[in-house]
């Protein structure tokens, strides 16, 4: 049963790692083949994890890459032990309850505990190798098997730690959704605009790059080429997932084309990546919602042709308003206008949920807040930082393409979050957080 | 793109901007979006040319959509061609009105008068797989369109398009019940310039007529108004929807030039009162609908307060207004009726 628990997310981890494995190898293979091919290996993981460790140590000889210390992150370090003791005190004691609060609460922490009790065991088995190894009466064969052994065990422990701290960061149940994306340009006038079609770019790049689908739903210009607006909806495997950290404030240092006196000049792009929910998860009831068109004057019907087929949509107990003028078809753009909606209300409704179980400590990058700098694209040192996690690349053209390079900065801003999560756990006195389900 | 933004609106050419960017990035195959990421794209001469073509074209006022030859109702991308109606972003509720009504029936057959360039069969065949539906719209280019998309979007299996004028007979009808006296009188000098106007056009071939005996001469009493006989398909509809020509004569000056010189004005002209076709669909759906099923029309505002008054002086007709429904502009723009016993 735990087992079954178990394997997507290991899958799911595999998955990421082998993503990266793909990239620095410059694999060819398509992702999807990859992803059956490990389906079909779940539960060879150990030399896999391996493998990618090995690979990642390499990878970070090109780049600044500093990160919160390993250490904090492993079995022997008091806080975790504290943690660990206390959830397993509880779950026995909820074991006994056995009322319906009780076996939520267990059935949640089942994973993890059947781990950690793999993990007792496997400690166990190392103590009597040990002893056994380092027993002087015993013959010399008996000590190599033990040495052996030993050392088996070992590799399994480490593939359970992992796991473990896996299990512990529950996923989060809208990991698997498409997005709402949208860049508006924020403080710097026209350069601040011409960035943030840059920046725009740069995540249609990536959609591509992904395999994803991505559909522009707006695109506000101005008369110099840049961007004021734009939003588009992406949709593919694990959009959310990839993208959730993006949002946020992007500030570029550069010397503006506009400017003459060629003095370097900030400005900022605002990014934001919305969850786009079900129909069922957000229902928006028609009578709340006023409609507004360019048809709105007039006769209307037969006596008009008209081709604007612009929709604004104004959502009254919430007050937000979405719009859409992409299609020619309004039937179209006012869907369209409805997912927007759909998606900015589920936001408002997760913001709710998320700082009612979050404590966000000083979390750097799990905040997710949308007034927060996150990046900076500086120019004259050809260089991206990610404020949160402090890591630097260089080589801007690539970056901004979208492939690659954003790929990887990405996944080690994720990466780096799921450390975040387990040390919020860890130093907590709280219960176990349990998601939104 | 600002030069010809400018030339448009100095021609007065409403949606200038709107316009120029349609224009150009069809030329170029591109679609909006991706033209405005590529504001610095040079045209070839001959896209150039492409383009001012199509420009002069806007600026003699021919509607956009005839220019670029295709527009999108609801998710379909249409052809269009002049001078076969353009489909107005109001009927697309039309459609929602129509999925709403066959929800719960199975395998429907719906009957659409006035297809126009099929935009609402073609639809409804689109959103509901086991519709069956027939078309009928009384000029030839109507029809040939409505093949031509049908073939576009691979529906032509489950539509029929039939060549075909609903008509009321007001000579006719005028000499049925009694109760009509003054207020019939005042309509037929208006109406009779109409049917002139029409009778030119050949009546359909009526070999085989399962809806109604051959046209009736006047001196004929039938409870069952008579009616320009089309040899449809079936004796019975699961549901009637129209898109009638419903706009009032008096209306019908005022239009803007894109309409009044490129559009069909036969799609447009619903006589004085607007209510000439409408009245000869509610005829034709009483013969037509089973109890209980229903007729959906597109109408102008004023209808839904002029059609009960009308309907009160045809007691042989079981069609009752069951449900007005605003448009998203707010106006009175759809009726369903019901045909009850």
């Amino acid at each position: 049963m735990s087992r079954l628990y178990l394997a997507p997310r290991i899958m799911k981890h595999l998955t990421r790692d082998w993503m990266r494995l793909f990239h620095l190898h410059h694999n060819t293979q398509s992702l999807g083949r990859c992803r059956r091919s490990l389906h079909t290996q779940a539960r060879k993981s150990a030399n896999k994890q391996q493998s990618w460790r090995t690979a990642h140590v390499t990878d970070q000889r090109t780049r600044h890459y500093s990160t919160s210390s390993e250490d904090l992150l492993s079995l022997d370090n008091p806080s975790v032990q504290k943690y660990l003791n206390s959830l397993k005190a509880k779950y026995e004691s909820a074991l006994e309850m056995g009322d319906a609060t009780s076996m939520k609460f267990v059935s949640t922490v089942r994973p993890v505990m059947d781990i950690v009790e793999e993990v007792e065991a496997i400690q166990g088995d190392m103590q009597e190798l040990r002893t056994l190894a380092e027993e002087g009466n015993s013959d010399k064969e008996m000590k190599d098997l033990a040495q052996k052994d030993l050392h088996d065990v070992q590799e399994t422990l480490t593939v359970l730690k992992d796991q473990l701290f896996e299990v512990l960061v529950p996923e989060e149940p809208i990991d698997n959704t498409n997005v709402v994306l949208e860049v508006s340009a924020g403080v710097g006038g026209q350069e601040a605009m011409l960035f943030s079609q840059e920046v725009f770019n740069m995540y249609q790049g990536f959609a591509e790059y992904m395999g994803w689908t991505s559909d522009i739903t707006d695109y506000e210009t101005t008369d110099l080429g840049g961007l004021r607006h734009g939003s588009a909806v992406i949709s593919g495997d694990s959009v959310y997932q990839a993208l959730k950290y993006e949002g946020g404030i992007h500030r570029v240092q550069r010397v503006p084309k506009t400017e003459k006196a060629g003095r370097i000049h900030t400005s900022t792009v605002s990014v934001t990546v919305l969850p786009q929910p079900s129909e069922i998860e957000v229902q928006i009831l028609d009578k709340d919602l006023k409609i507004d068109t360019k048809r709105a004057s007039g006769a209307g019907g037969q006596h008009v042709n008209t081709t604007d087929s612009a929709v604004r949509i104004t959502h009254l107990p919430s007050g937000l308003v979405v719009e859409c003028q992409e299609e020619r078809s309004q039937h179209h753009n006012r869907n369209t206008c409805l997912k927007k909606l759909r998606a900015q209300l589920y936001q408002q409704q997760l913001d709710h949920i998320t700082s009612s179980y979050t404590s966000n400590r000083k979390l750097q990058v799990g905040t997710r807040a949308r007034s927060e700098k996150i990046r900076t694209y500086n120019y004259p040192q050809d260089r991206v930082t990610d404020h949160r996690i402090g890591l630097s690349v260089h080589n801007l053209p690539s970056f901004l393409s979208g492939t690659e390079l954003l790929h990887s900065f990405i996944y080690q801003v994720l990466e780096e979050a799921q450390k975040e999560k387990l040390q919020e756990l860890f130093s907590s006195r709280g219960e176990m957080k349990t998601p939104p389900k | 793109m600002e030069n010809w933004t400018g030339q448009l609106e100095n021609g007065q050419v409403p949606e200038a901007t709107l316009a120029a960017q349609y224009i150009i990035s069809h030329t170029l195959g591109l679609s909006r979006a991706e033209l405005k990421r590529n504001m610095n794209t040079v045209l070839s001469r001959q896209q150039l040319s492409e383009v001012e073509r199509r420009m002069t074209c806007r600026l003699e006022r021919m509607p956009l959509q005839y220019i670029i030859g295709e527009w999108t109702f609801r998710n379909l991308t249409l052809n269009l061609q002049p001078p076969v109606f353009i489909p107005r972003p109001e009927t697309e509720q039309l459609v929602d009105l129509a999925l709403e009504c066959l929800a719960e029936v199975e395998r429907p057959r719906v009957l659409e008068i006035c297809c126009g360039s099929g935009a609402v069969c073609l639809s409804l065949l689109h959103a509901k797989h086991d519709v069956e539906c027939v078309a009928v719209d009384q000029s030839q280019h109507a029809i040939r369109l409505t093949k031509e998309n049908a073939r576009k979007l691979n529906l032509q299996h489950r539509l029929t398009v039939l060549e075909g004028k609903v008509k009321l007979n007001t000579g006719v009808t005028d000499t049925i019940p009694p109760p009509y006296t003054n207020t019939r009188d005042t309509t037929i000098p208006l109406d009779t310039p109409r049917r002139d106007t029409t009778t030119p056009t050949p009546p359909p071939p009526s070999t085989t007529t399962p809806i109604t005996t051959p046209t009736p001469t006047p001196t004929i009493t039938t409870p069952t108004p008579p009616i320009t006989p089309i040899p449809l398909p079936h004796t019975t509809y699961d549901l009637v929807l129209a898109n009638p020509p419903y706009v009032l004569r008096k209306d019908l000056m005022n239009l803007q030039p894109e309409i009044m010189m490129y559009e069909d004005l036969r799609a447009l002209d619903g006589g004085k009162d607007g209510l000439d076709v409408i009245k000869a669909i509610l005829h034709l759906s009483h013969t037509l609908l089973l109890q209980g099923s229903h007729l959906i029309l597109e109408v102008d505002p004023c209808h839904p307060y002029l059609i009960p008054t009308w309907l009160q002086k045809q007691p042989q007709l079981k069609m009752k207004m069951t449900k007005v429904y605003v448009d998203f502009s707010g106006k009175e723009r759809f009726i369903k009726f019901t045909k009850c016993s």
